[in-house]
């Protein structure tokens, strides 16, 4: 039981994470392009309420669609990366955030795998959160249009 | 909760909530208690942003308020973190601890009822930022 609740926490944990990750890169591409939100709702065809539900704290109806008609809007493509964790590290996700603070040059993110990848290597995206990688991998899809 | 590894945060009597590099955010101890009530979806949305603001990234203004007014005696900015849904904000002031950049969280607004902050509590933040800052200007443990 203490095992299902410790799992269930640590998934809502790594929801949450992934989450403001997401509107924290929309974000900064918007700022970064000056786009306001009501450019980015014409852009992507959906109402001004759509794109503040995308923003807000419940997240709610933000789908994998909608995550690509956002960054389509903002001229980027998105491109995913997976690193594998294991259970070790999945043990208490809120804790070893806690924990960071005694020893944060040896901890890891958890999704981050300490074993299979070599973290020296700096093309790596395991070298620091994979999330916050997404901000350095995106690529500005304006690169690869044909001119008319 | 991680007890304060350095001499300044211990005169501060706070907690690391969430560490990354050279940046930290921290809680006066006597708050531990209200954010470890906080439900997990709460708390984990907060430290997720909390994590977010270590790392130097920019922040939406759902999840933080760089602006809250300043106190009156040190002319210190007051900021915020926020967790919209449950009309919370955690408010605080940043300032280099310890030779960190540190963001100490003070006080709190946890029965707000509309998206204006609450004057008095505000009030009452500032007062506990203005008080925290004499201590540790007393100490000389604050730089910036």
């Amino acid at each position: 039981m203490a095992d299902a609740n410790a799992n269930e926490r640590n998934s809502i944990f790594a929801e949450e994470a992934f989450v403001v990750e997401v509107q924290s890169l929309l974000h900064e591409i918007m700022e970064e392009k000056g786009i306001s939100r009501a450019d980015l709702a014409r852009s992507m065809n959906v109402s001004r309420a759509r794109i503040t539900q995308l923003f807000s704290d419940e997240c709610t109806n933000f789908t994998v669609r909608l995550l690509a008609r956002a960054m389509y809007a903002l001229e980027e493509t998105p491109t995913l990366a997976r690193i594998s964790h294991s259970a070790e590290q999945l043990t208490d996700l809120e804790q070893s955030s806690v924990n960071s603070a005694t020893k944060v040059e040896h901890v890891l993110p958890l999704w981050a795998e300490t074993e299979l990848i070599d973290m020296t290597d700096p093309s790596c995206p395991a070298n620091d959160n994979i999330f916050a990688g997404l901000a350095h991998i995106r690529q500005p899809r304006a690169s690869f249009r044909i001119a008319a | 909760m991680t007890d304060a590894s350095d001499d300044s945060l211990s005169t501060m009597d706070c907690c690391v909530l969430e560490e990354h590099g050279q940046a930290r955010v921290v809680i006066k101890r006597s708050m531990v208690t209200f954010f470890e009530s906080l439900d997990v979806r709460s708390r984990a949305r907060l430290k997720s942003v909390m994590k977010l603001w270590c790392e130097g990234r920019k922040l939406t203004p759902e999840m933080f308020n760089p602006n809250e007014g300043r106190t009156q005696k040190h002319n210190v900015m007051l900021q915020a973190f926020k967790r919209n849904q449950i009309k919370l904000r955690l408010y605080g002031f940043c300032s280099t601890i310890g030779g960190k950049k540190t963001f100490v969280i003070l006080d709190s607004d946890p029965s707000k009822k509309q998206n204006k902050a609450d004057p008095l509590i505000l009030k009452r933040a500032k007062m506990h930022v203005d008080h925290l800052v004499d201590t540790l200007k007393s100490e000389g443990n604050l730089n910036g």
